[in-house]
């Protein structure tokens, strides 16, 4: 690598975390850091070329903005706002509950199978965690339940949201990558399973060994009850069918299913009486916050990726690492390790605009599938949000317990520790993610 | 004063309630286009009309986010100060932010006047000037650089800035606001 292009990264670098770390909102500051990529270094290094930031920038911004793709975005946003406003949590708790007290760990499961129902309706980990929380959390604990694994439990399944479709970060990685949403939509079902599966069984696990720390079960139930208490997950099993069954059926795009998914939404929020114009108006504001606030990053990021190809840095990184013929096993460790630091610092979607306007040319010359490294992407944001001290899910829990946010995380630990194997595993046998949109899709 | 502060506080609102349409409008063109191909029938262009709309839908807002404390930092740093010095750092942060988002809103009006100049027009099927859907976009960006300034204005004369009076809600409400 020229010396020059060592040093302009290493400035780039620098200024990214300077003005990171000042407190800058995080799209100004991808912004500001393009800037230092095509003004500041040619300035001083006379080997970059300049190029006038006002065009870059409002080319770069216009083009990321006026997206047909990136319509699912704010529609899916909607509809985990609308979903978020209704009754589904006691439902889903009501539901859930008489089916999981034969199993070792029992109401405890409620917070694994809950959260990865409620991710396939939503697509934000912090929402889940804290639609599920809020109905299952204070049950949990009056019935004596042990705190801290009721805690981890919830905080560790809440990532869900993240990996089971629809997904806001999925969007937003395929949006920035240029891999198709749907696609990662369905590569995300495996995933998620086998992390639903290694939660439980941690819990069931984790039970037998500490039998005494379980509280008794409730009262028996019949099945004409329990099939009676379940009718109340019908309407969000619809709404599943209706979103997920629209996409992996092939019958809609991404876009497409997520307007079925907030007409869904709506319709279910008026058959359960929660529909006032109070709760419409909250849920279309508060989408209307979150998505801009996504936007903004993903226009900071869209010039940042152009300054960054002017600058020619990404492409002789690439060609830096994918010369030296590292062992993927090691690339991936190494970007995992990475991540985890990062994500103690930022948040999941600043982490995936960073690394895919940074990045994205040294993964595709490592070898890596795109597909593939948007799920390991996914994983690793979910790590990302119970990491101590910025995690959206341990606020979200703060907020549900009162609890001290490291509490939470100590608490959260061993799915922390979970979710590290189910990326040792995706790495390993890559299959899990690319076998079932392949075989559904073909190519 | 206190007129000029309702008036701009409507002009942020008024940013936010377009923004909400936009994102209803959204949702109408993806419906009419579900539909219509059910029954045979294609609303020319509607793909484009998409597109623009999601493009105001994310500008137009970005002062009335702003104003809300919804755009996100990384404020471990700027946490662990207060009164004075933390006033110190936000207007370092504010004067930061005001400059980036003025470059903003002129490259946007730069954008949009090079299209104008240029005659550039859509390449699908609705054969508009591609300045028009860029109006948005200017809008937005320049309410933006106006609410940052507004507010290194208020805090440069002592006055606390409006992010800060939202993030005063603490974090975990905000978090639950934000979903």
């Amino acid at each position: 690598m020229d010396a020059h292009l060592i040093d302009g990264a290493i400035v780039l670098i620098a200024a990214l975390f300077a003005i990171l770390a000042l407190g800058v909102w995080i799209g100004a500051a991808l912004m500001l850091t393009g800037v230092v990529g095509i003004v500041v270094l040619p300035a001083v290094f006379p080997q970059f070329n300049e190029f006038p930031v006002e065009k870059v920038m409002g080319t770069a911004v216009w083009q990321a903005m006026a997206s047909w793709t990136l319509a699912a975005l704010p529609l899916f946003i909607w509809m985990g706002e609308i979903l978020f406003r209704t009754r589904l949590a006691e439902d889903m708790f009501r539901g859930l509950a008489p089916w999981v007290q034969r199993l070792p760990g029992r109401l405890m499961h409620v917070n694994v199978f809950g959260c990865g129902i409620f991710a396939a309706v939503s697509g934000s980990s912090a929402a889940t965690c804290a639609t599920i929380g809020k109905m299952s959390l204070p049950a949990l604990l009056s019935r004596g339940y042990h705190r801290p694994m009721a805690i981890g439990s919830l905080a560790g399944s809440g990532t869900l949201g993240l990996l089971i479709p629809p997904s806001i970060v999925m969007i937003v990685y395929g949006v920035a990558a240029e891999v198709s949403i749907v696609r990662l939509f369905i590569a995300g079902v495996i995933p998620g399973l086998l992390l639903i599966a290694l939660f439980s069984g941690y819990i069931a696990l984790w039970s037998l060994l500490n039998p005494s720390r379980t509280p008794p079960r409730d009262p028996h139930t019949t099945w004409a009850e329990k099939l009676r208490a379940s009718a109340s997950l019908i309407p969000v099993l619809l709404l599943i069918l209706a979103v997920i069954g629209s996409i992996y059926g092939g019958l809609a795009t991404a876009t497409e299913a997520a307007v079925t998914g907030v007409l869904g939404a709506l319709v279910l929020s008026a058959w359960s009486g929660t529909l006032t114009r109070a709760s419409f108006v909250g849920s279309l504001m508060g989408a209307v916050r979150l998505s801009c606030m996504i936007n903004f990053i993903l226009a900071g990021a869209a010039f940042l990726t152009q300054a960054m190809a002017y600058s020619r840095i990404p492409a002789a990184m690439a060609a830096w690492v994918g010369a030296q013929g590292f062992h993927p096993y090691v690339v991936i460790a190494v970007l995992t390790l990475l991540y985890i630091v990062l994500g103690c610092f930022i948040d999941g979607i600043s982490m995936i605009v960073l690394t895919v306007s940074v990045a994205l040319p040294v993964i595709q010359a490592a070898g890596f599938d795109l597909l593939w490294f948007g799920i390991f992407v996914v994983l690793v944001v979910e790590m990302a949000q119970i990491t101590p001290p910025v995690g959206f899910n341990l606020f979200v829990l703060q907020g549900l317990t009162g609890e001290n946010i490291f509490r939470i995380a100590a608490a959260t630990a061993p799915f922390f520790v979970l979710m590290c194997l189910a990326v040792a595993l995706v790495t390993v046998f890559p299959g899990l993610v690319t076998w079932l949109p392949s075989t559904m899709l073909g190519g | 004063m206190q007129g000029l502060r309702r008036a701009l506080d409507a002009l942020y609102l008024a940013g936010g309630v377009a923004g909400a349409a936009a994102i209803v409008a959204i949702g109408a063109l993806v419906l009419v286009q579900i539909v219509g191909r059910q029954v045979g029938f294609h609303l020319p262009g509607s793909d484009d009309l998409t597109a623009y709309t999601v493009a105001a839908s994310a500008t137009l807002p970005l002062a009335y986010t702003f104003r809300h404390g919804a755009h996100i930092r990384v404020d471990i740093v700027i946490g662990r100060f207060s009164g004075g010095a933390r006033h110190a750092l936000e207007l370092v942060v504010l004067t930061i932010a005001s400059a980036i988002a003025l470059l903003f809103a002129f490259s946007c009006l730069d954008t949009l006047i090079d299209s104008w100049t240029f005659d550039e027009v859509a390449q699908g099927m609705l054969a508009v000037p591609i300045w028009i859907p860029q109006i948005p976009l200017v809008l937005g960006s320049a309410l933006f650089a106006l609410a940052l300034t507004d507010d290194l204005v208020v805090a440069a004369t002592g006055g606390e800035p409006s992010y800060r009076r939202a993030a005063g809600r603490g974090a975990a409400e905000r978090a639950a606001e934000e979903l």
